[in-house]
């Protein structure tokens, strides 16, 4: 049995208290039925813009539909936390499980689990429609196909910041919702959008620099605009200030899924 | 066991909650009293481990600094805040997915209990009135059988009969180690069920006795005439109760008037009670 030193408050570790993988499945256990709709859902929601990508193909008119539905399932995973405001979260602090068990089964699902399930319905229907059509397995990227088709970036760039792009908004609701006993659903929802609006004036900030530092290089009248925009989208290398941001976002969800397992260890009713 | 050694509580720009409160609370049914905002949930929210105590050793369970939230300590015990919500629909699903952190829950005393109540636990909690969710919540909370329970305005929102229903249960249910620590403000419903009695003034613990001890030094009565000799007394509805020193020690058998105590200890007379209890 763990024993403690009156003085200092320390104790002798009782093996029951240590990190366990079978309390780690109670904990999800725990949660799943706060989970379970959106276990459900998301994935449905990302087969079915998979299929609607191939629909924005043959009707040109369905593109910004398809705009908005893609935005729509990047926004539903962002804003996934939001299952967990505006309830008493007291049971759960009170839970006898240790605070990384809790952080393994939170972050692990609103991180990970969650965008993969997602982003993988999407692209195995996407894939799979592909192919039909196709005889190829060539998969588009719905947050980055709009951006990045045109410019000249490299895909093992794209991807990852993609999944950046993704996980700093999380990381930010998510501590917002584990820093307080009842979080508001308001302050998450704010939160994300103004760092995602955030990312987005960063890399427009970068774009418009460097597009403004190329074009005195072109000779005035030599080329039509349609050609000049081509010129420029396949001249530049933009994959230094996107490296940038990806280094930002990199940093900037570590410190706040930092202050998130901080939040979890230490929140008070 | 609880244990809290000198905790002192201050909520962020705020004013302290606690001060330097020392109690050793051992098993047994306890009664905390204090006016709004003496200090009750503070301190119940500490021992729980709900809120945090610095240093860790202030506040110790069964040995355990209740701050570390150690599982070993949390699946001992628990609390039942006044306006608590459970996370799930109905009380089963709490028996599925929350019941199993408890290794000591008691699925069959759950049944009998809700059975007392007329209810099944398959009820959604957002169907019932607050009488019926703290009835169920009530229920699933003894049903755990932890260690220490921690019921905060427990009788809050529930009629005469569930009151002395739940009364008879905690008195039936309490097992031989187990500490309960109520705090209310209606003491009545739990009269004669309680072992002793703490006493929260503005943050400060002002008393922390068993109930035998505090009617072996002084007796409750209640008189149509005023009493001589009373340390403390109150006129209400045509009688005198007062408070008097029971000389020689145990010589008057009365039962203790948890509202007559607790106006006492309030009053100007406090200090003059609080030496003769102590004595």
């Amino acid at each position: 049995m763990q024993t403690s030193d009156n003085a200092t408050g320390a104790t002798l570790a009782n093996p029951l208290d240590r990190f366990s993988i079978q309390r780690v499945k109670m904990v999800a256990r725990y949660y799943y039925p706060m989970f379970r709709k959106q276990l459900l859902i998301y994935p449905l929601v990302g087969l079915l813009v998979g299929v609607l990508f191939h629909l924005r193909e043959l009707l040109t008119m369905f593109d910004v539909f398809f705009g908005l539905l893609s935005l729509a399932m990047s926004f539903m995973v962002l804003w996934a936390p939001i299952v967990l405001t505006g309830k008493d979260r007291t049971t759960e602090i009170l839970l006898p499980a240790r605070w990384s068990e809790k952080a393994v089964v939170l972050l692990g699902y609103f991180l990970v689990i969650l965008p993969l399930i997602t982003n993988g319905a999407y692209y195995l229907s996407n894939a799979l429609i592909t192919f039909l059509r196709t005889d190829s397995f060539l998969i588009h990227n719905p947050l980055t196909s709009h951006t990045f088709s045109e410019l000249a970036i490299s895909d093992w760039i794209t991807y990852p910041l993609s999944y950046l792009n993704t996980i700093f908004p999380i990381s930010i609701f998510l501590f917002i919702v584990c820093r307080s006993a009842r979080a508001k659903a308001w302050q998450g929802l704010l939160f994300s959008v103004l760092s995602n609006f955030a990312i987005g004036i960063a890399v427009g900030i970068f774009v418009v620099m460097k597009i403004f530092s190329f074009l005195p290089d072109l000779e005035p009248g030599t080329l039509s605009q349609p050609e000049i925009e081509r010129t420029v989208l396949q001249s530049i290398d933009f994959n230094t200030p996107i490296l940038i941001t990806a280094v930002v976002l990199s940093l900037g969800s570590i410190i706040f899924i930092g202050l998130t397992l901080r939040a979890i260890r230490k929140v008070q009713a | 066991m609880i244990e809290i050694n000198n905790l002192s509580y201050r909520y962020s720009r705020s004013v302290e909650a606690l001060h330097d409160v020392t109690l050793s609370i051992g098993p047994g049914i306890h009664l905390l009293l204090g006016e709004n905002g003496s200090g009750k949930t503070t301190l119940l929210h500490i021992i729980a481990g709900l809120r945090l105590a610095t240093p860790a050793s202030a506040c110790l369970v069964d040995g355990i600094p209740s701050s570390l939230r150690e599982p070993s300590m949390m699946n001992d015990s628990f609390i039942l805040t006044d306006n608590m919500e459970f996370p799930y629909r109905s009380v089963n699903e709490m028996v599925k997915y929350h019941a199993p952190f408890y290794p000591r829950f008691d699925a069959e005393l759950l049944r009998d209990i809700l059975r007392r109540f007329d209810m099944t636990g398959a009820e959604p909690f957002d169907r019932f009135s607050l009488g019926n969710r703290k009835k169920a919540q009530l229920a699933y909370v003894l049903a755990l059988r932890t260690n220490c329970l921690l019921l905060d305005e427990p009788a809050n929102g529930l009629d005469i009969t569930s009151r002395n229903e739940l009364m008879k249960m905690m008195a039936e249910y309490t097992f031989d180690d187990q500490t309960i620590i109520i705090s209310t403000h209606t003491v009545f419903d739990f009269q004669n069920i309680v072992d002793s009695v703490i006493v929260l003034n503005r943050g400060y613990a002002v008393l922390s006795m068993p109930v035998w001890q505090i009617t072996e030094r002084v007796a409750f009565v209640s008189e149509p005439l005023p009493v001589e000799g009373a340390i403390y007394m109150d006129q209400a509805l045509g009688r005198f109760n007062a408070i008097l020193p029971n000389i020689p020690a145990g010589s008057m058998q009365t039962n203790i008037d948890f509202v007559l105590l607790f106006k006492a200890l309030q009053s100007s007379q406090s200090q003059n009670l609080l030496s003769i209890l102590k004595s």
